[in-house]
């Protein structure tokens, strides 16, 4: 068997967990929801249910992963007993879900990168290229080589491959994103982006719909209950301070949020009419990425507009490479975890990967059904975070914490998060999404075969729970003979 | 820009950028504070949990 590897500095291990959070997301996705759903109002929302929410969800992960030392469905086994593996199970299943069509976006990005560093972009052609482009062969060639550079560095190992990776992307991904937004702050006109994006619109705060938005875009940008933080975790020293580090990667996640946003909606408002620029920042998520974007830039065909398209694609790259690296870790763990080397998981993950992946490389209805259906899983799944704590016996979990870290300590405020708070959300998200869903298609919002409907979620996620609940016992009996030296629940 | 506006960046930017930069901040005291008083626990051939 194979030792258990650590991360060499706790530097390591945050530029790791700020490399899992940041992901295309924080500069596609949050963007245009700030600007969609009440600017500085919004903020508010998204900053009280990052700590409500994602902080300590991420506590819980980072406790669970420091204490098992291994991956979702074992800390499952190990912190909630044998009953509830499958439980973990599901966590592992539907992160590595996603990175089957995550795979196909960073292949995007690096697409996009590649094109506007070598070949160039063609302001009046980018729509015409993404229309050409998503769903073609060329994308499956970037999807593999997106999905071998994660393998190839995961399979180096967590010193020489993950942290290495990261102390080179996260710096970087900082660093272009900071300059993307300064020099957005020294266009002409942008501070009406500014004010747009920080308007006090407080009467939004009185819309469930802004704070359901603001709580889905904290529990899918931070990377909470995802089970990713859980795995790094069980590479760390066994002191590591569970709560700063939790802080210091939820708010750098944020920071990053911000920084996309302080880049892109000012350049927007800075460059078109105020009507237009309002249409173009609710636009849609890979519209604004893969054709707003160059067209804004590329519109003047200056030089500087050439260098903000090759700043924003390389950042959009890096980030979603580093996130993809994390989700091909977490795969690779699970295997590891039921008896597997990291060669062999990393060669299997890789290559059921490609095969997983390339419905959605080449259908872009295929993507979007997969990133409704495990999108909205990874609430189960921060569901299942907060029900194991709650069993674990909350109370006594925070106990552990402040007795198992050196640095900050824990308060009585984290028991009212994981007891109430998380769960309250979980379920009002749930039936918000459901209910969005129906409102788009009265018809078929049954229909298990809809693209974006309640009945593709509930049948592909019972598919996946009745299988985990029935193979539970040989899950347990082969991590109970892989780690049979550990103080696994039995 | 209107006020509102302005002291919504202010505070947003302030806790989110500010909270991150003094949490690497504290975080960088207290290695330096686990250096100083014997290194601390250095990073482990194998973990406390770690297999054979």
């Amino acid at each position: 068997m194979e030792k258990t590897e650590q991360f060499t500095s706790r530097w390591g291990l945050l530029l790791a967990s700020l490399g899992m959070a940041v992901g295309a997301g924080n500069i596609w996705r949050f963007p245009r929801v700030v600007s969609e759903h009440g600017g500085g109002a919004f903020m508010i929302a998204w900053l009280i249910a990052l700590f409500c929410w994602s902080i300590p969800l991420l506590m819980v992960e980072f406790y669970w992963g420091k204490q098992s030392r291994l991956g979702p469905t074992g800390a499952f086994l190990r912190m909630t007993g044998k009953k509830w593996t499958w439980a973990g199970g599901f966590v592992a299943f539907c992160c590595i879900a996603i990175m089957f069509y995550y795979a196909v976006v960073a292949g995007w990005c690096l697409y996009y990168f590649v094109q506007s560093v070598f070949f160039g972009m063609d302001p009046n052609g980018v729509e015409q290229r993404w229309e050409s482009f998503a769903g073609s062969g060329t994308s499956v060639v970037y999807l593999a080589i997106g999905l071998a550079t994660s393998v190839g560095v995961v399979l180096k190992g967590v010193k020489k491959g993950i942290e290495r990776a990261c102390k080179i992307l996260v710096p970087v991904l900082f660093l272009l994103l900071i300059v993307a937004a300064v020099r957005a702050l020294m266009l002409p006109g942008a501070q009406i982006g500014l004010a747009h994006l920080f308007r006090p619109d407080f009467g939004c705060l009185l819309s469930y719909r802004v704070w359901l938005e603001a709580f889905s875009q904290s529990a899918w940008s931070t990377g909470a209950g995802w089970g990713l933080m859980l795995v790094y975790a069980g590479y760390t020293r066994s002191k590591e301070d569970v709560v700063l580090n939790s802080f210091i990667t939820g708010l750098g996640n944020n920071t990053a949020s911000l920084l996309a946003a302080i880049a892109i909606i000012p350049t927007i408002f800075a460059l078109l009419p105020e009507k237009t620029a309002l249409e173009l920042s609710g636009s849609g998520n890979e519209g604004l990425a893969f054709i707003w974007i160059p067209k804004l830039f590329l519109r003047d065909n200056t030089l500087t507009g050439s260098m903000m398209v090759i700043v924003f694609f390389a950042g959009l790259a890096m980030a979603a490479l580093s996130s993809l690296i994390a989700m091909v870790e977490l795969g690779v763990k699970t295997l590891m975890d039921l008896g597997l080397r990291r060669t062999m998981s990393g060669v299997i993950l890789g290559l059921v990967g490609f095969v997983a992946a390339f419905p959605s490389a080449i259908n872009m209805n295929v993507f979007k059904n997969q990133d409704w259906v495990w999108g909205l899983g990874l609430l189960v799944s921060g569901a299942f975070f907060s029900a194991g704590a709650i069993y674990h016996g909350v109370g006594r979990l925070r106990r552990r914490i402040n007795a198992t870290t050196d640095g900050w300590k824990l308060g009585g405020w984290f028991d009212i998060m994981i007891v109430c708070v998380i769960p309250f959300g979980i379920i009002a998200m749930l039936v918000w999404w459901f209910y969005q869903a129906a409102m788009w298609d009265p018809q078929g919002w049954l229909s298990p075969f809809g693209i974006n409907s309640v009945g593709t979620c509930l049948m592909q996620w019972g598919i996946v729970i009745a299988s985990l609940v029935c193979a539970n016992r040989w899950l347990v009996g082969r991590i109970q003979k892989n780690h049979s030296h550990r103080d696994i629940s039995s | 820009m209107s006020l509102g506006a302005i002291v919504i960046m202010v505070v947003v930017v302030g806790l989110v950028m500010g909270g991150f930069v003094c949490g690497i901040g504290v975080a960088i005291r207290q290695e330096s504070l686990r250096q100083r008083d014997g290194g601390g626990e250095q990073p482990q051939a194998k973990s406390e949990l770690a297999d054979d």
